[in-house]
């Protein structure tokens, strides 16, 4: 940290201390931390009030642990001279610890006021910048560090990177082409100086300056100073398709024979010719038989022309594709052919073929096995996987689990057999039974992490969630306060998604809230995450996957474990706002089942570890550095009851649904939550426009229908209509929702009729009749008719319908809930919760069951 | 711990006109033999804690005929905590008797390692040969304990394979050096008599009343000596 001029009086030290002050700062630059306090009390003894000293140590002492006496220091410091660029700076650095990007950049403002031209702090403000997508400052702040000292390389690229960030692809070129001219002597294979021209390549690219793209790739590729062969291969490919050049095909060409099974090079190869790779065609087909015989052992060409062909000629590539699968024991043949199935002729066909290739591979019983004509028994082993796979896709439970017993029956150590069937029961709605065979197999192999993840998995979903956390717990950290705690550390995104939902299904939406917040958790440490790649992908040159970098922290919400906790999360604050006896329930009366006792005490256990934590701390080492940012508050909440308890849980909701409208917006379940929220909050306008986007997505969809309904009924029952323009227009859209001449009730029952033999609306229908106090008896008997002839009703819907239900407090939930125990024969989800409990009991404890059974010693 | 070599390509023929059900081959002792104390010395326990499963690969041409010409792999893999439920399941659907905790623990020790084996076939496990090590007049023998290969993949010289290659690490061993191989085989169990009798084994006696809870009671005793 230099120092700035000229010094006002009471920042001045006489010589012996100034030097002190000196070396105070690189102590602390060096991490002396112990040194560096006792100077800074040296330089305090004789003034006390100086104010970048009081900072220092304030800033030695928050790296020392002693946070909340350090801020103060610093506070004090910052008081006492508010002209100086060090105490600002240091400010600025607490902040940032904090990650509190905002406040910490308006402090490095600060600081710069004073000391205009300091390195670390304009490179600090930079990296905030970006962090804050503050692209024009940026822009200000690399142009300053370049002035500085444009000799350095780093400083160029950073702007040119700050200029592309901010849009302005020209300037970043310009600034690349200067730099570029600055270079001499590169030494050879020089990996920074082969990124940045791939970047300049890449820039040329976006600004559709493709033959100035190609032409400096060319030239830099044949003069070896771009060394990256692939990505040279991959971007010449691409440019010369963009410039429609005869060359193009044979770049593709060769980038098919450097890896024959990279689905993307078959694509380039594809639309450069003008060829799609989704319709049947005959040239491209032709095509893909030529690669195929080319390339005997890549898979690629063969399975893509799978996609393509048609009648006979798939039946031929069908087969031998299937074949070859089979014979080899490919596991995920079922995986990678069953987006064919789409198409239901040739679903119909691969059926025919593997059923016929069970036919041809079941060893004969009659005369014994005579081992050398015989095929391999893994092949008629791999074809029974298979065809219960398929049964299973294809809603034929029964045909699955006998398909699978034989293959049971066949090898019974084979993992993939029982985790199959285990997801044949999983369908067909027997949880604890799907959670027993994934057991079966996760037995066979204790060191495969896979199985044991997929059994605690199977447990959550069978409701288990205690005896799935001892599961997990063969694989996490043995020292960590619970299996939970050391994966959510891991960020595992699975864990917290199935956990939340198993406590929601258990009836503990404290504790799901929990999870689902967790979750939220784990993406506000990815974004806060790439706040050091601002500055290490600068230094390292890797400008391009940089660039992707960012994009995709502006998408990170989008994530799909991120976009379905938050609407899981809002759908229970908004159940609180209707019903606050849900929360008060659990808040006031801690019910002390098993689980929960057991939960408290290792929550107890916990906190003390916890405490006990800091006896050991000091002891090592009173230098070492613990970083600057804040130590993990303790859990004050373990249960979630804070969590359920919020005054105003629609507000929370709205928190947590406010980045999804704008990363979101092609999922209608997002704009229905935002529509729910929205309506109780009476935000009448959000509602409009949620509402809106979800009728634009479909109309007849049936929670927008419900959505839509309800919109209308609460229009036209406001008390007082909103002032204008609002209220005509809330009146407006109304209006349109259900055509004139008709009531709700009318109108929703046209699109009952138009929906029939649709569960999901006929369910729709009976909400809105609901909303519409309809008698109950009349609600009952509209959603009854998910029962009816014709109807698919599947496991999902028919427990939504279930909890509508008893939402409503029918009398007919035991005679819905039995005549689908007696539909869906093999589920175990419709058998009444006393019968059920029993079940998990036996099922459980089957497990240790089988264990003993000594042979008796002579 | 060194993990040997599993190289039997040299040793085994395969014998794929001769065949046998080793589902008979499934020999089962109820108890430890009376007189015969498990070894439990400890200088055999020092050098081996880690339990590493050590799968060697070995490429078996398993026909004759030209025109169906596929490379089938067998291999083995030594038994280790992870995999003892692979061991298990296989025995409880190979053999009419459920083993003790006692058996499982005993196929773990690192000195029967080279001993107890699972058989995979194309990646898939499908069989296993257990044995244990006894102690009797200052002499270490090998007792056979269980071998058994899944119906479907028998009569493929899976089970010829794994004798052989623990005839052949029983023979490799020199500390201590094992004297001779035995086992027991059901009386009615003529194919697995024939079958140790082709790997040279001799019969030397009838244990009479060996078996409890299966009928025929009575055992042969088939037994190898070890050069």
């Amino acid at each position: 940290m230099s120092k700035a001029l000229p010094v006002p009086a009471k920042r001045h030290l006489p010589s012996k201390e100034a030097t002190l002050f000196k070396e105070l700062l690189t102590l602390y630059e060096t991490r002396q931390l112990k040194k560096g306090l006792k100077t800074a009390d040296q330089i305090l003894k004789k003034f006390p009030e100086h104010g970048e000293t009081i900072c220092m140590k304030g800033l030695l002492l928050t790296h020392m642990g002693r946070r909340e006496e350090g801020i103060d220091f610093v506070k004090k410091g910052v008081k006492l001279d508010l002209t100086s660029h060090i105490v600002w700076h240091v400010f600025g650095l607490i902040q940032k610890g904090e990650k509190n990007y905002e406040e910490a950049l308006k402090s490095y403002t600060q600081a710069l006021r004073f000391d205009k031209e300091n390195l670390n702090i304009l490179r600090d403000a930079a990296q905030l910048q970006t962090q804050l997508r503050l692209f024009d400052a940026l822009v200000e702040t690399r142009h300053t560090l370049l002035k500085i000292r444009p000799s350095l390389r780093q400083h160029w690229i950073a702007l040119a990177v700050a200029y592309h960030l901010n849009g302005n692809l020209s300037e970043a070129r310009k600034t690349l082409e200067h730099y570029e001219r600055t270079l001499k002597n590169v030494a050879d294979y020089d990996i920074e100086h082969s990124e940045t021209l791939l970047y300049h390549v890449r820039i040329l690219e976006e600004m559709e300056d493709y033959s100035e793209a190609l032409s400096l790739l060319d030239v830099n590729s044949k003069s070896r100073a771009i060394v990256d062969r692939t990505a040279i291969m991959e971007c010449r490919a691409r440019l010369l398709s963009k410039l429609k050049s005869d060359e193009a095909e044979h770049a593709w060409r060769a980038l098919i024979e450097h890896n024959p099974d990279c689905y993307d090079y078959y694509r380039g190869y594809f639309s450069n010719q003008g060829l799609s790779l989704e319709n049947s065609s005959q040239e491209a087909l032709d095509i893909l038989r030529q690669f195929s015989s080319q390339l005997s052992k890549a898979t690629a060409p063969r399975r893509l022309a799978l996609t393509i062909a048609t009648g006979d000629e798939f039946r031929d590539l069908a087969k031998s594709y299937l074949l070859s699968g089979l014979t080899k024991g490919i596991p995920s043949l079922f995986v990678d052919v069953k987006s064919l199935y789409t198409n239901a002729s040739k679903r119909d066909v691969i059926e025919e073929l593997a059923e016929a290739a069970r036919v041809e591979f079941t060893p004969s019983s009659d005369t014994p096995p005579s081992s050398a004509e015989d095929t391999d028994p893994t092949i008629y082993l791999w074809t029974l996987y298979f065809l219960a796979q398929h049964h299973s896709y294809l809603g034929r439970p029964k045909k699955a689990l006998e398909t699978i017993t034989i293959a049971l029956e066949h090898t019974p150590t084979l993992p993939e057999v029982h985790t199959c069937k285990a997801r044949i029961l999983k369908r067909a709605g027997d949880l604890l039974g799907a959670a027993k065979s994934v057991n079966d197999a996760r037995l066979l192999d204790g060191q495969d992490r896979f199985l044991n993840t997929k059994c605690a998995k199977y447990l959550l979903r069978a409701g288990c969630v205690e005896e799935a956390s001892n599961m997990l717990g063969l694989f996490t950290k043995k020292d960590a306060v619970s299996p939970g705690a050391d994966l959510e550390d891991m960020q595992s995104l699975l864990y917290l998604m199935e956990e939340a939902d198993a406590h929601y299904r258990n009836g503990k939406p404290n504790l799901a809230l929990k999870k689902y917040h967790a979750v939220q958790k784990v993406f506000n440490e990815i974004e806060d995450d790439q706040y050091d790649f601002h500055g290490y992908n600068l230094r390292k040159f890797t400008l391009n996957i940089y660039m992707k970098l960012v994009k995709w922290e502006d998408q990170l919400r989008s994530h799909p474990a991120h976009v379905k906790a938050a609407l899981s999360a809002s759908r229970i604050y908004i159940k609180i706002h209707d019903d606050p006896s849900i929360a008060t329930a659990i808040t006031s009366s801690p019910q002390l089942t098993g689980a929960e006792k057991k939960a408290k005490k290792k929550a107890k256990k916990a906190a003390q570890k916890v405490q006990e934590e800091p006896k050991k701390g000091p002891t090592p080492s009173a230098n070492e550095d613990k970083g600057l940012e804040p130590v993990q508050p303790k859990d004050d909440d373990p249960e979630g009851l804070k969590l359920i308890g919020v005054s105003d849980p629609l507000e929370q909701a709205f928190k947590l649904l406010q980045p999804l409208t704008t990363l979101v917006t092609d999922n209608i379940d997002v704009w229905t939550v935002v529509y729910d929220v929205a309506i109780r909050r009476k935000k009448y306008l959000q509602a409009l426009q949620a509402l809106n986007h979800a009728r634009a997505l479909n109309v007849e969809h049936p929670e927008v229908h419900v959505r839509s309904m309800h919109f209308r009924q609460t229009i036209d029952t406001l008390p007082e209509e909103p002032p204008a323009p609002i209220g005509p227009l809330l009146k407006e859209v109304a209006q349109k929702v259900v055509p004139e001449g008709l009531s709700i009730l009318t109108f929703n029952g046209q699109y009952l009729q138009r929906h029939i033999s649709e569960p999901l609306a006929v369910l729709a229908a009976a909400k809105v009749a609901h909303g519409l106090k309809e008698p109950v008896q009349e609600v009952e008997q509209v959603v009854f008719g998910v029962l009816g002839e014709g109807t698919q009703l599947d496991i999902p819907t028919a427990l939504k319908v279930l909890e509508f239900l008893t939402e409503i407090k029918s009398g007919r939930v035991e005679e819905f809930r039995s005549v689908c125990n007696k539909q869906f024969e093999i589920s175990t989800v419709f058998k009444p919760l006393t019968e059920l409990e029993a079940l998990q009991k036996r099922t459980l404890s089957g497990e240790e069951e089988e264990k003993e059974e000594d042979i008796s010693p002579a | 711990m060194n993990s040997r070599a599993l190289d039997i390509r040299s040793r085994v023929v395969p014998d794929a006109l001769v065949a046998v059900h080793s589902d008979e081959v499934a020999n089962v002792s109820e108890e430890v033999l009376p007189g015969v104390t498990g070894i439990r010395d400890e200088t055999n326990l020092v050098f081996g804690t880690s339990f590493r499963p050590s799968v060697t690969p070995v490429t078996t041409n398993m026909s004759s005929n030209p025109s169906t010409q596929k490379i089938s792999r067998v291999s083995f893999a030594s038994l280790t905590p992870n995999n003892l439920g692979t061991v298990r399941k296989l025995n409880s659907v190979l053999f009419p008797i459920k083993y003790s905790e006692k058996f499982y623990q005993g196929v773990l020790l690192p000195e029967v390692e080279d001993f107890c084996k699972l058989i995979y076939y194309n990646d898939v496990p499908v069989g296993t040969i257990c044995c244990r090590l006894e102690t009797k007049d200052d002499e270490i023998r090998l007792y056979l304990m269980t071998m058994g290969v899944l119906a479907p993949y028998r009569s493929r010289s899976l089970g010829s394979q794994a004798l052989e290659l623990i005839l052949a690490s029983a023979v490799a061993q020199r500390k201590p050096k094992i004297s001779k191989i035995y086992l027991h085989v059901q009386v009615s169990n003529h194919g697995a008599k024939k079958f140790y009798e082709r790997h040279g084994f001799k019969e030397v006696g009838v244990h009479e009343n060996y078996y409890k809870k299966i009928t025929p009671h009575d055992a042969w005793i088939l037994e190898k000596t070890l050069s």
